[in-house]
């Protein structure tokens, strides 16, 4: 009786293994915080850089005037409108064509070599670097299809670029749907196509809207693959329809950073952070909406 | 179609299936009372789920399955050629082991069925509200939820949601019902309802229910199958299955020598 008294004010007590335990453990949270909290210092340098850089030249006029002077003053207005056009014309070409594929590839295609050797080609797409895809483009629809250099070849160049990921982040998408969702709907006797319409898309459409909306990004920021294909290095007057060139901010940003002497040093600072603006309020957006949908779906 | 064939519900003839290479059942021959409620008990990993996958023909959704042989639903064998699966599931209804209703409305589940199997111009709301409700006190749950059928299904009790799974096939008349160890995510009292609903609905359909319960077996069926390693070892009245098993192996198992 003593004897189990005596153990039981140990009991639950910290002995020397469980404290140098507890040390390393304090240590190890504390490196992974710091180096998360790391990670944005980067971001925030960035923005910081531009605003202050960019500030001058910043105005409602550089947001909706012309560049004049040989690109050493006025504003941005056609290289904003350009970007719009191509994000807009190449996520309207890519976005339904990968959703269909990966909806194809996730919901019907079995496993057999013809769909792995489609879903390799899908992967090796991903790693091919921009300036291949923009060579790929003035051969394939500039030249061999005659489109010229235009809106629509620098736009089908930017969607051949951002389908292979849409692919993936669809598929990925739809493949965390439930299975337990489609067998509800197969032994009621839905077909494969009802099950998709009824049941896939609506609780996956947010993962899916997230993957496309990050291309925007990546459209918008590419200028290898448009330099070659539509994207013109000064334009003053705004593209009529898909057959015209545009300008562009990324080009833009090239062109006044590399190409044109005597331009104020806030022109390409101001043009920067007008086009991270654009692709972070569009990220912001697909946020907002992401998480609307899921507060919407409970499962 | 053939005449349908008196008091079997399924006749199973000589039927294998594998998947991929690993063959899972190996020359099955039985049959399935109308009617009746027939138990399917078995160790685990005998088959019991991939038999009656067979019944709606659902394991061919999955990759790699290979079947052969003849299963006869209401006379006609499902296997054959001509046979439409969509119409083959609507008559062949199957509930699983967790709950698993749709993340729409509770009138959506119920319906949802229904709909996919009516033209859209034949449709009309006085049919729908007839549907959801018969369906509903058919499973006990119209007094509970008929004030809140537009909630989403997802967030009913477990066994609420087991029981609106039952509810959902009866709007289409099956003609058998599948249930796959129906009450294995639920509590003893829940397990007590559903196996009241089931007994209940005995008089309508034919219901094959897979357990590993040997309890509620007895409790719940009127025939009862003794599965081990894919085929039929054993397959009679329940009470005699239980009291004098014929077999060796059946008696092992429900004595519980082997799980
Ligand atoms: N989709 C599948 N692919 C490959 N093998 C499978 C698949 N489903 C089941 N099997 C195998 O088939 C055998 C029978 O499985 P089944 O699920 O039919 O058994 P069960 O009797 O229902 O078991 P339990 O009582 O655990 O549910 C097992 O060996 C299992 O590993
Ligand atoms: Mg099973």
């Amino acid at each position: 009786m003593s004897a189990v008294r005596e153990q039981s004010h140990a009991v639950f007590q910290a002995t020397a293994v469980t404290l140098a335990n507890r040390s390393r453990e304090r240590f190890a949270v504390r490196v992974l915080t710091l180096i998360t909290t790391l990670l944005i210092l980067p971001l925030i340098a960035i923005i910081s850089l531009l605003v202050a850089k960019g500030a001058p030249a910043m105005s409602l006029e550089f947001l909706l005037a012309a560049p004049v002077a040989g690109m050493t003053a006025g504003g941005i207005f056609p290289a904003i409108v350009g970007t719009l056009w191509l994000v807009g014309v190449s996520l309207a070409v890519a976005a339904p064509i990968g959703i269909l594929a990966a909806v194809y590839l996730n919901e019907y295609a079995g496993d057999n070599w013809v769909t792995r050797i489609i879903n390799l080609a899908i992967v090796n797409l991903a790693g091919v670097p921009s300036i291949v895809h923009a060579l790929f483009g003035v051969g394939a629809f500039v030249l061999f299809l005659g489109m010229g250099t235009s809106i629509l070849s620098a736009s089908l160049t930017l969607a051949i670029m951002t389908l292979p990921v849409i692919i993936a982040s669809t598929k990925e998408a739809l493949a965390s749907v439930p299975l337990a969702f489609r067998e509800a709907c197969w032994v009621l006797g839905a077909s494969r196509w009802q099950t998709i319409r009824h049941v896939v898309l609506p609780n996956s459409i947010s993962g899916i809207l997230t993957g496309v909306i990050l291309q925007v990004s990546r459209a918008a920021g590419e200028t290898a693959p448009i330099m070659f294909t539509g994207a013109a290095f000064y334009l003053p007057f705004l593209p009529q329809s898909v057959y015209d060139q545009c300008m562009a901010l990324s080009m833009h940003l090239f062109t006044v950073s590399t190409q044109v002497p005597n331009v104020p040093e806030a022109i390409p600072y101001a043009t920067a952070l007008v086009l991270l603006g654009l692709v972070m309020s569009v990220n912001l957006t697909s946020i907002l909406f992401r998480s609307y949908l899921r507060s919407r779906r409970k499962w | 179609m053939t005449a349908m064939t008196g008091e079997h519900a399924v006749e199973v003839r000589d039927l294998r299936l594998s998947y991929g290479s690993h063959e899972v059942l190996h020359g099955m021959n039985s049959s399935f009372r109308r009617n009746l409620i027939t138990a399917l008990i078995g160790p685990s990993g005998c088959g019991k789920t991939t038999l009656l996958r067979c019944f709606n023909r659902i394991n061919e959704r999955y990759d790699g399955v290979a079947t052969s042989g003849e299963v006869l639903i209401e006379g006609r064998n499902i296997y054959e050629e001509g046979v439409d699966l969509i119409e083959l599931r609507r008559q062949v209804g199957m509930v699983f082991q967790r709950p698993n209703p749709l993340p729409i409305s509770i009138r959506d589940n119920v319906l949802y069925g229904y709909r996919l199997h009516t033209p859209r111009n034949l449709r009309d709301r006085a049919h729908e509200d007839q549907a959801l409700e018969s369906a509903l006190k058919s499973v006990l749950l119209w007094d509970l939820l008929k004030d809140k059928l537009d909630h989403k299904a997802t967030e009913l009790r477990l066994e609420q949601q087991q029981k609106l799974c039952i509810a959902r096939l009866l709007p289409l008349k099956p003609a058998l019902i599948l249930m796959d160890e129906p009450c294995s995510a639920l509590d003893p009292d829940a397990t007590e309802q559903i196996e009241n609903l089931i007994r209940g609905l005995s008089s309508e359909y034919s219901i094959i229910v897979v357990t590993h319960n040997m309890a509620q077996a007895r409790r719940v069926s009127d025939e009862c199958a003794f599965m081990l390693l894919g085929e039929i070892i054993e397959q009679r009245r329940t009470e005699d299955l239980f009291v004098t098993p014929a077999d060796n192996r059946t008696a092992d198992y429900i004595e519980g020598r082997f799980g």
